[in-house]
């Protein structure tokens, strides 16, 4: 029980979920954007009345933002536009809790003018920002840190409470775990022939690449089927590994190769290979990008401050030759 | 590790019992139940399923019929769903105010039976397909119909047995596009066409076959817009 309350207690430095904020406010922003680019503001955020392709006036209970800002375009422009700020300046740092507080509810109204329209992924949009509204997310690599420290970057022995990441962290596993499991079609199995990802890539709405191409490399789909299958299956290793870690000072032969191996980061790179991939043989929007945008959060600060020191270390190598 | 605090607080209680009903309730909302209703079934892949499966529990030395196992996944379907609706209501409210939730099936069922969005411009010269998915000429009408949040209204509320009430609403919304890019166009016709796929080796490729098609006039878009 103590070690319960004390795992909720923890602290550590923010740079994880700064990278959380920044990444998956950038993703949404290039989304918003994209509405107002398409002329799209009205027809997806407004009443039927004025102009949107929706009814969102007949819903019951109503909508507080209708309610509160009439029916008119007018309503649509501020919903959008209220998003789209909020969602700067979650992304610059300025007022971070608030700024997601107040994205998390405008963008929950814009789910329901259009229902058909949210899709799965503004969904755990709007988990992870609604996480983002209780986190110091913005102690460092923002403009609040600016102000404090006089850097984008803060000290080193800053600390915040930790919870937000691990519910974050549990959040990606949760949804590849529900995926996995969901996936009860026998397309999905060797019964119904692994057939998954041949028919996704072949459905005319999400295909990337021409038929033919998509039939000269159905074995090649099969063995994605399954992969995809079994590695969403397997996202409950992960806790695994997490508590392997915890508990590095007991015995055991599984703990000891567990601890052995990057568990987790080979996870998600595996994960991530598997999005990038995606989005390369299946038009699926910001999907790929808005979850691997939570990715940072199964990742310490400490490590993910090691990986970026590897990762510009290389790149001033490869400057200098 | 992070750094734990070396004596808990009474704060440090309070939150650990709140995140921890949190997570309950976020487990039980992702918990993928087999919520099955009737209208689930009425869909040629569900038949199919029901088929497959229950001749593998018939070869396992189980003999069931397809009805017996619908009758089971109903009854399981309607315990589910019961069972999570009362415990998750009295958090309706909250979930509704943020919108959020657990529920994800990414591309759970995937449908053979698929769906070809198709747009066709009629005027004086004839007809004239303006979009056929997956496009391929780049133009403005395939960026916005591609746009993922413009996808999902017609792959989600149109390419199904029967089209939902958007997918009318949705048709006119495109023809007031086309129209204003295309002063010449008196009528404007958005189909879904059923598109089988076949895949190799599995039998001869299935040409497509018309379907949800609605033709919208000029004329009756400008008097009622």
């Amino acid at each position: 029980m103590k070690w319960w309350v004390g795992l909720w207690d923890r602290r550590e430095h923010p740079r994880s979920l700064a990278a959380v904020r920044i990444l998956l406010s950038t993703v949404l922003l290039w989304d918003l954007l994209r509405i107002w680019a398409y002329d799209l503001v009205v027809p997806l955020a407004g009443t039927h009345a004025a102009g949107g392709i929706g009814v969102p006036e007949g819903l019951t209970p109503t909508l507080w933002v209708f309610d509160l800002l009439g029916q008119g375009p007018g309503a649509a422009w501020a919903l959008w536009g209220g998003m789209s700020l909020s969602c700067l300046m979650l992304l610059l740092g300025l007022l971070p809790r608030l700024a997601a507080l107040v994205l998390v509810l405008l963008y929950a109204q814009f789910a329901l003018v259009v229902p058909a329209a949210d899709r799965g992924i503004d969904m755990l949009l709007r988990n992870s920002l609604l996480v983002l509204a209780f986190a110091n997310s913005a102690d460092t690599w923002s403009l609040t840190s600016k102000l404090r420290h006089g850097a984008f970057s803060a000290p080193e022995d800053t600390r915040i409470p930790a919870w937000p990441r691990y519910l974050l962290a549990l959040q990606v596993v949760v949804l590849y775990f529900a995926a996995g499991v969901s996936k009860a079609a026998s397309s999905w199995t060797p019964v119904g022939g692994l057939n998954a990802l041949f028919i996704a890539m072949s459905d005319p709405h999400f295909q990337r690449w021409p038929d033919e191409w998509v039939r000269a490399i159905y074995p090649l789909t099969r063995v994605g089927t399954l992969v995809t299958w079994v590695w969403e299956w397997v996202a409950p290793v992960m806790l695994l590994a997490w508590w392997y870690r915890e508990t590095a000072d007991r015995t055991g032969r599984l703990r000891a190769w567990f601890n052995r191996w990057p568990i987790v980061e080979i996870y998600l790179v595996v994960g991530a290979i598997f999005h990038i991939g995606t989005h390369f043989t299946l038009r699926l929007g910001i999907f790929p990008f808005a979850v691997m945008s939570v990715y940072p959060s199964c990742v310490h600060p400490d490590a993910l401050a090691r990986l970026l020191d590897k990762l510009g270390a290389r790149l001033t190598r490869r400057r200098r030759t | 590790m992070s750094e734990g605090s070396p004596a808990l607080s009474p704060w440090a209680w309070v939150r650990a019992v709140l995140i921890t009903a949190v997570l309950v309730l976020q487990m039980l909302d992702a918990i993928p139940l087999p919520e099955l209703r009737k209208h689930h079934l009425a869909n040629p892949v569900a038949k199919e399923e029901l088929v497959r499966w229950s001749s593998l529990l018939t070869d396992m030395g189980r003999p069931t019929t397809p009805a017996q196992l619908a009758e089971i996944g109903l009854d399981m379907g309607k315990m589910a769903g019961n069972f999570r609706k009362k415990v998750l209501k009295p958090w309706h409210p909250l979930r509704r105010l943020t919108g959020t939730g657990q529920s994800w099936g990414l591309f759970a069922y995937p449908e053979p039976a698929t769906g070809r969005l198709v747009v066709d411009g009629i005027g004086p010269e004839g007809t004239e397909t303006l979009y056929s998915a997956p496009g391929g000429k780049g133009d403005a009408l395939e960026t916005l119909l591609e746009y993922r949040r413009i996808r999902g209204i017609y792959d989600d509320g149109g390419d199904r047995p029967r089209p939902r009430r958007i997918y009318q609403r949705f048709s006119r919304f495109v023809a007031a596009r086309v129209f204003e890019a295309h002063p010449e166009l008196n009528a404007v016709e958005v189909r879904l066409d059923l598109h089988p796929l076949v895949p190799p080796g599995q039998g001869e490729p299935v040409p497509d076959s018309k379907r949800h098609a609605r033709r919208i006039l000029r004329a009756d878009l400008e008097a009622s817009p």
